[in-house]
C-alpha cells in the first residue's frame, strides 16, 4: 500500500509503525498460542488491533495438524499480542482438520507431547 | 530514550531477536519505536521445524515486551559513543534530581 506523503511523520525517521501493514493480510501470534489471520484495519499506541475477516488457527505441532475457526471482525487487545507480521498464506506443510477431530487429537496427546512452544511466558507485560 | 536512539542508528542492519520463549528471528531491522517494538524485514526463523506455521511470514512487528535479547553486528556498534551517551544521560538525570531536591 502506498502511504500518501505526509502521513508517515517525517520527523521520526526509523520510527516503527503498523501504518504500512494496514489493509494487508496479517498473522498475529497471541499469548495463548493461537494465531489469528485476517486483514489489519486499525491499531493504536497500545498495539490493540482491529482485524476483519479474522480466522483463528490453533496448532498441534507434534501431530502436524491445525484447525480454523471463523471470527469475523475482531478487536484484539495489545497485551495479548506477541508479534504480528504480513502473512502471505500457506499452511506450513500442516494438515487442516475440523474442530471435532482437533479436539480428539488434543485429548489424545501424551504427557510430554503437548504444545512444546510456550507463548504465554512471564506476566510482567 | 537512549536505547530508542541507539536502535534508530542500527536501522537496515541485520539483527537477531531472541524472544522470551526462546524463539529466535533473524532479519533486517527496519524500524523501532519508543516502546522498543521492532519491525523486522525478511525474517527467517532459526528453528523452522518447531514453528512450521510461521513459514508464510516475511516481515514482522514484534512487541517490545516479549523480547529477551537483540543480537547486533559488533562492527556496527560504536561502544565509545554508547558509553558517552550513557554518561551524558546519567549526568542529566543527576541534575534533574538535584533541581527537584
Amino acid at each position: 500500500m502506498n502511504v500518501p506523503f505526509g502521513f508517515i511523520p517525517g520527523f521520526l525517521p526509523g520510527a516503527s509503525s503498523l501504518l504500512t501493514s494496514l489493509d494487508k493480510s496479517i498473522l498475529i501470534i497471541l499469548r495463548d498460542s493461537s494465531h489469528l489471520i485476517g486483514i489489519l484495519r486499525s491499531y493504536d499506541q497500545f498495539s490493540n488491533v482491529v482485524v476483519s475477516d479474522c480466522v483463528r488457527r490453533r496448532f498441534i505441532v507434534s501431530k502436524n495438524v491445525y484447525t480454523e475457526e471463523k471470527r469475523g471482525l475482531e478487536v484484539v487487545r495489545g497485551d495479548t499480542i506477541i508479534m504480528l507480521g504480513e502473512f502471505e498464506g500457506g499452511k506450513g506443510g500442516m494438515r487442516e482438520v475440523g474442530g471435532e477431530e482437533f479436539k480428539v487429537i488434543e485429548e489424545g496427546l501424551g504427557e510430554g507431547e503437548e504444545n512444546k512452544v510456550v507463548w504465554d511466558f512471564d506476566q510482567d507485560f | 530514550m537512549l536505547f530508542y536512539s541507539f536502535f534508530k542508528t542500527l536501522c537496515s542492519k541485520p539483527v537477531a531477536i531472541e524472544l522470551k520463549n526462546d524463539l529466535i528471528l533473524t532479519g533486517t531491522l527496519h524500524s523501532v519505536d519508543q516502546y522498543l517494538n521492532i519491525h523486522l524485514l525478511n525474517v527467517s526463523i532459526v528453528s523452522p521445524e518447531k514453528y512450521p506455521q510461521l513459514s508464510g511470514l516475511k516481515n514482522v512487528f514484534v512487541r517490545g515486551s516479549v523480547v529477551r535479547y537483540i543480537q547486533l553486528p559488533s562492527g556496527e556498534v560504536d561502544v565509545e559513543l554508547l558509553m558517552d551517551a550513557t554518561r551524558k544521560e546519567n549526568a542529566v538525570k543527576k541534575n534533574e534530581k538535584k533541581v527537584k531536591a
